[in-house]
């Protein structure tokens, strides 16, 4: 079942015959590609004779194989995107649960509370708290922002940006999202379980991740989470080694690393980042996994027992998880922001029609961030017992991490200035992005330094800052991109003004509900607690105030999603057909048709300069595909900024 | 289209108001002495704000000499009235240990005036009337001139409930201070930037985008100076840090005691008057945390399950305690008075009931005293000195409504 371009038969082979003709739905005027070979000076970077272009499979006609068990990127793309977007309704659904509590705490939760809790008066215990804040943690991260940034946006941009006809390894692509559906019906089953989800935290802390009677979710609920994460792993590595041999070996004549937009970028860092960081996760998860099942004592002090169950004999130590969980689940935080950090360039450099301010230096720092990604961890373990000093050197490379960081914010305000603004609904919360990662970054700098962090340290300071990041970042940066590739992914404009409307209200509802946390946990409220209303610290107006103002802004924010999910299945179903490229953007997914064919490119493009070429004075059109060369009069370009 | 920046500028001013407003607040800003002594204070403030009123609605009444009809009669009984509602706020303030021995003056205080006022409505109209008003006002007076001395070691000058209560709290947050700045004013400028790019450069008819690619020499600068101001931090904080956590910088004191995490309560031990932990007369209690104003405090800190984190909000101290570990953990307290031990590790379905109460002495001879009578309750209830059954009386006694 092999697409490999390379083992076809001479048959069909679309637009092989005669003249090279331009997309077909193309409305600009794109004049076709050289027929063949490369044009003068340009390498050919793809892993293919150029005579090889041509073979290619035609679509399975078996609806199963051509639409389920798929083999083509795009539909292995969308699959992802629907998977994740299910998995975002219930981690929101546990998000409101939590937010509920926390403003009401006990009340009874309309409908759910009757439902679920009858035998105790519908209130909710506490350890089912404590799954909450787990499970919310674990779906979002593993099971939301992961997927559909890597699984979705990078299996489906990955090959039609680089110029690509598939993924170097479609069957081990088709198996990277199979194996998430172990991880999906584990994940869901675990509510079921006697003892119920997983309580240790998103983090799974042994002993109270590794001891059945520490909490009823370390009865079973536990083994489950850490199997299920097992097989998302698995997956995200699959995927990771796809997207890395993909990147590097299947890039289209004269498309070189320094031709590639940011978004593939920063999908093959965020390989790179995943490649070498899973391992280790796999194995801290199979021996915390050993832990509870077999009697091994990685993580087990001497002589230890909890809550009076069985002594076990120890030997281990609670903090190595930490330090392979973080070594891990540090990288883990770029691999959720660097996808939307590369996709957010393209959809700014697209909507201010100028080219992307200090695109290699742009490129350097998504790098700088992927290496100081990897000895950055200790700073989740500043108050965890492990040496103070190790923690200060920990503290000084966290400080330089804020700096590419710093230089990318810069250079996407560079890439505004003086551009075109056009306000899409893709473009509006791409500057969203921008904005609110301003406020998450400038916010991590107060929990690098450590001293501020022994205050802020587990309390709601750090809830707002992983939130500024990873939905004020990562997912403002994945409504710009569905905003953005939904006319390239099904072939139909979604409704601007419905976008627009979703975007307000969400950007809104966003700041209400998560910068007052910034401001009760300045005030010390810890996160995890189920109610910290028996504390004279916290039982005052101001606190419990803030806590339900942010649970009213939350719920506005989970009812706003639901225009989301509207302009969805009815753009889907009934929105405007998309031309072939209907931002006039340069990069390659938009030089073929909307939505792609099975093969994605008539002919494979050749690429003549980097994807940001916007303005040009030489022309009128604003825009200057990849495929198309620069004039011959103009200067070239800068070799150090483009 | 140009609304759109408006937006951005509403969210980035709501955003920096919230934490210009912030310090102006007690219950917003960085959790005080206040917090958890707020009653106290407040009766204390009462004292002195009505005991002067009062003496001075008793004046009138010397030199009468006769018999006062009943009304003229009703400033003593008011006095009275209030010195028993005094009394009882100042039980209330002993029993949750705020500055027991003052605390207790001032009750005792309060019941010298009580008796005082009692006497002068008796001895009202005949000579010694006169006599017994000024002793009724003098008592006043100094239950007022008590509760004033009492306020002044726990406020400062001027009222500002947000001073630091601890050499930690100063260090830390001034470097807070200093973080909010920086970043406030890197945020304020970012986002000023942001609002004048969107305005200025909204797509407008006629206009073309500017076609560059970038400058290096912008690119240098916004590297170095955030660079520069990063690594200023970085070095600046580094004081700090080892003050707090590194055991070479810490002063030569022998631990106040043992402190042992478990699910879900603080297991506290002393060790009692001959100074050595596991003998007979170590000192066991349960979420009840005493130390002395002033003194730099060492705890040993264990867990006894899974991992907890003692966590002193008011006193800018956190410490992860760790299954296998013992770690030792400095603090120190400016200011008398109560205090909040919270869990701040996730520890199991009562995590969030994981709190104990820390009393901050006055001097050693209050400690010492609160020691001795502890260990009396101790030996009296049980010899064996079990924890177990306080361990039960504070889990029932702790749940939240």
């Amino acid at each position: 079942m092999s697409t490999d371009p390379q083992d076809l038969g001479p048959t069909d082979k679309p637009g092989a015959s005669g003249a090279p003709q331009p997309a077909p739905s193309s409305p600009d005027p794109v004049s076709p590609g050289p027929d063949s070979g490369h044009p003068p000076g340009v390498i050919p970077s793809s892993g293919h004779a150029p005579g090889h272009d041509e073979h290619i499979h035609p679509a399975p006609r078996n609806p199963l194989l051509r639409y389920v068990f798929s083999t083509d990127h795009k539909i292995i793309g969308i699959q992802f995107l629907f998977s994740g977007l299910i998995f975002f309704v219930i981690g929101g659904l546990l998000a409101l649960a939590i937010r509920w509590q926390l403003a009401w705490p006990w009340s009874d939760m309309p409908h759910l509370s009757d439902l679920l809790w009858s035998a105790q008066d519908g209130v909710m215990p506490p350890e089912f708290y404590n799954k909450l804040v787990t499970m919310h943690g674990t779906i979002m991260i593993f099971f939301v922002i992961i997927p559909i940034l890597t699984g979705a946006f990078g299996n489906f941009l990955i090959p039609l940006m680089i110029g690509a006809r598939d993924m170097a390894f479609p069957t081990l692509n088709m198996l990277s999202y199979w194996f998430m559906w172990p991880a999906f019906a584990l994940i869901l089953y675990s509510f079921a379980v006697p003892g119920g989800a997983s309580e240790a935290g998103w983090t799974g802390y042994p002993p109270l991740a590794s001891f059945f009677w520490s909490t009823p979710g370390s009865l079973n609920g536990q083994t489950i989470w850490l199997m299920a994460l097992l097989f998302a792993g698995v997956s995200s590595l699959m995927g990771s080694i796809n997207y890395i041999t993909t990147i590097l070996m299947l890039r289209a004549p004269g498309m070189t690393l320094f031709r590639m937009p940011m978004t593939v970028w920063a999908m093959f860092v965020t390989a790179l980042l995943q490649a070498f960081a899973l391992p280790v996760l796999t194995s801290a998860l199979i021996m915390q996994l050993l832990d509870r099942t077999v009697g091994t004592n990685f993580f087990t002090p001497p002589d230890w027992s909890v809550a009076g169950g069985p002594e076990r004999v120890g030997g281990g130590h609670p903090l190595l998880w930490q330090h392979l969980f973080w070594f891990y689940s540090h990288p883990a935080v770029y691999v959720m922001i660097l996808p939307a950090m590369g996709i957010v360039s393209d959809i700014i450099s697209t909507f201010s029609r100028k080219p992307l301010f200090g695109y290699k230096p742009m490129v350097f720092a998504v790098g700088g961030i992927a290496l100081l990604g990897f000895i950055v961890w200790g700073h989740h373990m500043f108050q965890s017992g492990m040496n103070p000093a190790l923690g200060a050197t920990f503290m000084l490379s966290t400080m330089l991490i804020a700096l590419p960081s710093a230089i990318k914010t810069f250079n996407w305000l560079g890439t505004m200035w003086g551009g075109s603004i056009h306000f899409t609904s893709a473009m509006l919360n791409a500057i969203a992005f921008v904005a609110m990662f301003v406020i998450g970054g400038l916010s991590g700098i107060f929990m690098a330094a450590t001293p501020v962090d022994i205050h802020i340290h587990d309390t709601y300071f750090i809830v707002a800052h992983i939130h500024y990041v990873l939905f004020g970042g990562s997912t403002f940066g994945i409504f710009a991109a569905l905003y953005y590739w939904f006319p390239k992914m099904f072939g139909r404009m979604m409704n601007e003004t419905l976008g627009k409307i979703h975007f307000a209200l969400s950007f809104l509802f966003f700041n209400g509900t998560f910068f007052p946390m910034h401001i009760v946990g300045m005030h010390a409220q810890p996160r995890r607690y189920a109610d910290y209303t028996g504390y004279e610290l916290f039982n005052n107006d101001a606190i419990i105030g803030m806590n339900q103002f942010m649970t009213i802004c939350a719920l506005g924010l989970g009812v706003t999603q639901l225009i989301l999910v509207y302009n969805f299945f009815a753009s889907l179903v009934a929105g405007r057909r998309a031309t072939a490229n209907p931002w006039y953007a340069n990069s390659l997914e938009w030089q073929t048709a909307s939505p792609p064919p099975h093969y994605n490119f008539e002919r494979i493009p050749t690429v003549y300069h980097p994807a940001y070429e916007y303005s040009l004075p030489e022309f009128e059109a604003d825009y200057l595909p990849q495929t198309e060369p620069r004039p011959s009069d103009s200067e070239p370009l800068d070799s150090v900024m483009a | 289209m140009r609304y759109w920046s408006v937006l951005f500028a509403l969210v980035s001013a709501i955003v920096t108001a919230t934490f210009v407003y912030a310090p102006f607040d007690d219950d917003w800003w960085l959790p005080s002495y206040r917090a958890t002594n707020a009653q106290s204070i407040d009766t204390l403030e009462g004292i002195q704000a009505q005991a002067p009123r009062l003496a001075s609605s008793l004046v009138p009444l010397r030199g009468l000499d006769e018999p006062a009809d009943p009304e003229r009669l009703e400033p003593l009984d008011q006095t009275r009235a209030w010195l028993d509602r005094q009394s009882a706020l100042l039980g209330q303030a002993i029993q949750s240990n705020f500055l027991t021995t003052r605390s207790r003056a001032l009750e005792s205080q309060a019941a010298r005036a009580r008796a005082a006022v009692v006497e002068a409505r008796d001895l009202l109209g005949t000579p010694e009337g006169s006599e017994a008003i000024d002793r009724a006002v003098s008592g006043l007076e100094r239950f007022e001139t008590m509760a004033g001395e009492a306020l002044s070691a726990v406020v400062e000058p001027g009222g500002s409930m947000r001073a630091t209560v601890s050499t930690a709290a100063g260090q830390i947050d001034h470097l807070y201070i200093l973080l909010l700045i920086i970043t406030g004013v890197t945020f304020v400028g970012v986002a000023i930037a942001l609002v004048v790019v969107l305005w200025r450069f909204r797509a407008q008819p006629g206009r073309r985008a500017h076609y560059s690619h970038g400058s290096l020499r912008l690119e240098i600068v916004w590297t170095v100076i955030p660079a520069a101001i990063l690594v200023f931090i970085a070095l600046y904080q580094l004081r700090a840090w080892a003050d707090v956590k590194f055991q070479g910088t810490w002063p030569d004191v022998r631990p106040l005691a043992e402190v042992t995490a478990r699910q879900f309560q603080w297991k506290i031990r002393y060790p009692g008057p001959d100074g050595r932990f596991g003998t007979p007369d170590d000192l066991h209690t349960v979420n009840d945390l005493h130390f002395v104003k002033d003194e730099p405090t060492i705890i040993h800190l264990k867990a006894e399950d899974v991992i907890h984190s003692f966590f002193l909000p008011q006193l800018r101290i956190k410490q992860d305690a760790v299954p296998g570990m013992t770690i030792p953990v400095l603090f120190d307290a400016r200011k008398a008075g109560r205090y909040e031990l919270l869990c701040a590790e996730l520890c199991g379905w009562g995590h969030y009931k994981m709190r104990a109460q820390v009393v901050v002495h006055e001097s050693q001879g209050e400690f010492d005293e609160w020691m001795a009578q502890s260990l009396r309750e101790q030996e009296r209830s049980d010899p064996t000195a079990s924890p177990a059954s306080a361990d039960v009386a504070a889990a029932s006694g702790l749940r939240v409504e």
